[in-house]
C-alpha cells in the first residue's frame, strides 16, 4: 500500500524574518517502513519522538525535507483520526454534514444524498441513524470519536492514520472504540497507521509495531515478538515501566537515568546513548542502522546487534 | 488500628446551574490514615477531583458543599471540621498542612516568575521565612526532588523546563511546608511512561521520608496496585468499591470494577488471539437523574431492583461495596 523511505523533517527555529538562527528541531531523521493492505502499523514512542510529525508528513500536511512517500495505487485516499474529538468537530455543523464532508469534497455524492449516506455511516459506527441532524455538543466524548471515525471512513480511504484515537477518552469507552476500529478494518479492508504512547494499546491493535525515539525508528517487529523478545535497550526500558495489572512490577522502583535527548542539538551517535545502560564506544560516534537478524520481520537499530 | 488523619463524612457537593442541579459527589464517606497512600479511581464525572477540591475548600460558585457534610482533619490532638472553617482559617491549612499537585504542571506555575521563587512561596505565605530564607530553602527542596544543577534551574522560568522536571518542581513546592496530607490529582497523566515511573518513585520516596499521607487520584487502575495501600473506586459521584489495593485488583467485587479491569488492554494481549471486552453504554451525563444504581444501565448483572433503588454500601472485612449483586 505505502512505502516510506528515509523520511527527514527538520523544523527551522527561526524567531522572525531577520533571525539568523540556523538551529533546527530534528523531528524525523530518516524513517523508513512499508504498510501492507489491511495491515496495521503501530507506532509507539514518547512525546517528542516524531510520531505526529511522521503522520502529518505522510498526509502531506507538512512537506518532508528529504525522503519519499510512495503509494502503490496513486488514487488511494488517506484519512486522519485525531486525538481530541472535542476539537476536531465543527460545533456549528450538523453531524450529517460533518460525517459526509470528505465524500462531498471528493464529489462522491450530491447534496441530496447527504441524509441517506449519513444514516448509513452513523449506523456503521454504532450510532442511531436518525441522529444526523444533531450538533456535536449533544454527544459524549466516545460518541464524538465515533463521528470522527465515520467521517474518516466515509470516502472509503485505503489508509487511515489514527493519532492517539483513544487517549482522551474515558477508560470504560476506550475498548469500544478500539473494537470499532478493528471491525471496520475487517469490513472495509483499511490499513491503519496507529499512533499512541500507550504501548499496551499499540501491541493489541497492530500487525507490526515500530518503536520511535528522537526521530528514529529504533526497533520494529510483530507485537508478539516485540513483547516477548525486545532487543533495543529503549524498547526494554519502555516495557519495564509500563504498568501491568497483577504483575507486581513496582515501576516506581525502576532506576531510570537521563532525559529525552535535545532535538535541537543532536549528538552525532546513537540518540539513546546518554540513557543507555549498555552503550559501547562506537555508540557515541555513529548512528546504528535499522537491521534485521535471522528473523527478517524483527529489525533493530543498535550496535549491540550489528 | 492506625491513627486517622482525615475523616470525611457524608460529603455532598452540588453545582447549582441555571437550568439544572448537578450532584458531583453524593454522600461520600471515607477515612485517610497516617502514612497511607489512598488511591481514588474514577472516570470523568466520577467526582474524584471535586471530592478533593471540597477537602481543600476550593469549590467556587455555582458549586456548594452541603453544610451537613463533615471533613474532619486532625489538628494536633483534636479534629477540626474544614467545612466549618472561615476562609481565613482555611488559608492556614491549605498549602501548609494539606497541599496539592496537579495534572498539568505547566499550567500550575506562574509563567512570569522564576521557579525558585515560586517553590519557596508557601514558606513565605505561611509566615515562617523571609524572602531570602525561603529561596535558600527552595534550593534545598529542589535538591531533594533530584533536580540536576538545582541552583541554576531555580533561576529558570517554567517554559524552560520539561514536563517531568516541572512536576518535580511542583512536588518540591507542595512539600515545602511538610504537609500532613498531599493530594496528587493525576500527577503523571500528562507525562511519558518513563517520566511517570520516575515521578512515582519520587512520590514514594518522599512519602516514606516524611510520613505524610497521600491521596492519589487517577483513572489508571494499573498504576495503583502496588503503589497504593488502599483503593476507592468512584463512579458518577458515588463510591462503588473500597478496599486494600491488592484485594480490589485481584478480587474485584463490584461489577464496574470487574468490567473495568477486563476492558483495559494489557501488555501481552494481541488482536489475533484476544477479544477485547467493551463495557456498553457511556458514563452518565452530569445532572442526569439517576434513581437506582448509577452503573445499572451498563451492568451485566442489572435487575429491576438495581434500576428502582440505589444500593447501600455493605461493609465486610475491610471491604466496602455498593451493589445488590456483588461478586464474592
Amino acid at each position: 500500500m505505502l512505502t516510506v523511505k528515509e523520511l527527514v523533517k527538520h523544523y527551522p527555529l527561526k524567531a522572525g524574518r531577520f533571525s539568523t538562527s540556523e538551529e533546527k528541531i530534528h523531528a524525523l531523521n530518516g524513517v523508513s517502513f512499508t504498510l501492507g493492505k489491511k495491515q496495521t502499523l503501530g507506532i509507539v514512542g514518547e512525546s517528542g519522538c516524531g510520531k505526529s510529525t511522521l503522520a502529518k508528513t505522510i498526509l502531506g500536511i507538512q512537506t518532508q525535507d528529504s525522503g519519499t512517500i510512495i503509494l502503490d495505487q496513486p488514487d488511494t485516499k488517506m484519512q486522519y483520526i485525531f486525538q481530541d474529538p472535542y476539537l476536531s468537530l465543527d460545533p456549528k455543523m450538523q453531524v450529517k454534514d460533518i460525517i459526509t464532508e470528505p465524500m462531498r469534497a471528493a464529489e462522491m455524492i450530491t447534496k441530496r444524498e447527504i441524509a441517506t449516506e449519513a444514516a448509513k455511516l452513523l449506523e456503521m459506527v454504532g450510532l442511531p441513524k436518525d441522529w444526523g441532524t444533531k450538533y456535536p455538543h449533544e454527544f459524549s466524548g466516545g460518541q464524538r470519536q465515533r463521528i470522527c471515525i465515520g467521517r474518516a471512513i466515509s470516502s472509503r480511504p485505503g489508509i487511515v492514520i489514527c493519532d492517539e484515537p483513544v487517549s482522551s477518552l474515558d477508560v470504560s469507552i476506550q475498548s469500544q472504540i478500539l473494537n470499532l476500529l478493528l471491525e471496520l478494518q475487517e469490513k472495509l479492508e483499511i490499513s491503519y497507521i496507529f499512533i499512541a504512547h500507550n504501548i499496551a494499546v499499540v501491541l493489541y491493535m497492530s500487525d507490526i509495531v515500530s518503536v520511535m525515539y528522537a526521530g528514529y525508528i529504533v526497533e520494529s517487529a510483530t507485537p508478539q515478538e516485540l513483547y516477548s523478545n525486545p532487543q533495543h535497550p529503549y524498547t526494554k526500558l519502555l516495557l519495564s515501566v509500563v504498568p501491568e495489572i497483577g504483575k507486581n512490577k513496582r515501576i516506581f522502583e525502576q532506576k531510570i537515568t537521563g532525559e529525552v535527548p535535545d532535538l535541537i542539538h543532536m549528538e552525532p551517535g546513537c540518540p539513546f546513548y546518554s540513557r543507555c545502560p549498555v552503550h559501547k564506544d562506537i555508540c557515541k560516534t555513529a548512528v546504528p542502522q535499522l537491521k534485521s537478524g535471522e528473523n527478517v520481520d524483527h529489525s533493530c537499530a543498535c550496535w549491540l546487534y550489528q | 488500628m492506625k491513627e486517622k488523619i482525615l475523616e470525611v463524612r457524608n460529603l455532598t457537593t452540588r453545582f447549582h446551574m441555571v437550568n439544572q442541579e448537578v450532584t458531583a459527589v453524593e454522600s461520600l464517606s471515607f477515612d485517610l490514615s497516617a502514612h497511607e497512600i489512598l488511591a481514588m479511581i474514577g472516570e470523568s464525572g466520577s467526582g474524584k477531583s471535586v471530592t478533593n477540591l471540597s477537602i481543600m475548600q476550593l469549590i467556587d460558585e455555582p458549586g456548594k458543599i452541603d453544610p451537613e457534610s463533615q471533613i474532619l482533619f486532625k489538628d494536633g490532638d483534636k479534629y477540626i471540621d474544614l467545612n466549618k472553617l472561615s476562609e481565613k482559617e482555611m488559608e492556614r491549612i491549605r498549602g501548609d498542612r494539606i497541599s496539592m499537585i496537579f495534572q498539568e504542571p505547566s499550567a500550575s506555575f506562574n509563567p512570569l516568575f522564576r521557579l525558585g521563587h515560586q517553590v519557596g512561596e508557601s514558606l513565605r505565605l505561611h509566615g515562617q521565612s523571609t524572602k531570602e530564607e525561603a529561596y535558600q530553602e527552595a534550593l534545598k527542596l529542589l535538591e531533594q526532588v533530584h533536580i540536576p544543577n538545582s541552583r541554576m534551574r531555580a533561576q529558570d522560568y517554567p517554559f524552560q523546563m520539561s514536563g517531568g522536571m516541572l512536576q518535580r518542581m511542583m512536588i518540591a513546592q507542595a512539600l515545602a511546608c511538610h504537609p500532613d496530607i498531599l493530594i496528587a490529582d493525576e500527577p503523571t497523566t500528562a507525562l511519558d511512561v518513563t517520566t511517570q515511573a520516575q515521578i512515582l518513585g519520587l512520590l514514594k520516596e518522599k512519602q516514606k521520608e516524611t510520613g505524610m499521607s497521600v491521596i492519589f487520584i487517577t483513572h489508571d487502575l494499573a498504576l495503583v496496585e502496588d503503589f497504593c495501600d488502599r483503593i476507592m473506586i468512584l463512579y458518577a459521584g458515588s463510591l462503588m468499591e473500597e478496599g486494600a489495593a491488592k484485594d480490589v485488583i485481584s478480587n474485584p467485587m463490584h461489577p464496574y470494577t470487574q468490567d473495568l479491569l477486563r476492558s483495559i488492554p494489557k501488555p501481552g494481549m494481541f488482536k489475533a488471539q484476544d477479544k477485547l471486552f467493551a463495557i456498553p453504554g457511556k458514563v452518565p451525563d452530569p445532572g442526569e437523574k439517576i434513581t437506582g444504581c448509577p452503573y445499572a444501565k451498563r451492568c451485566s448483572r442489572c435487575t429491576a431492583e438495581c434500576l428502582a433503588s440505589k444500593p447501600q454500601i455493605a461493609e465486610k472485612d475491610g471491604r466496602k461495596v455498593r451493589c445488590f449483586h456483588a461478586y464474592s
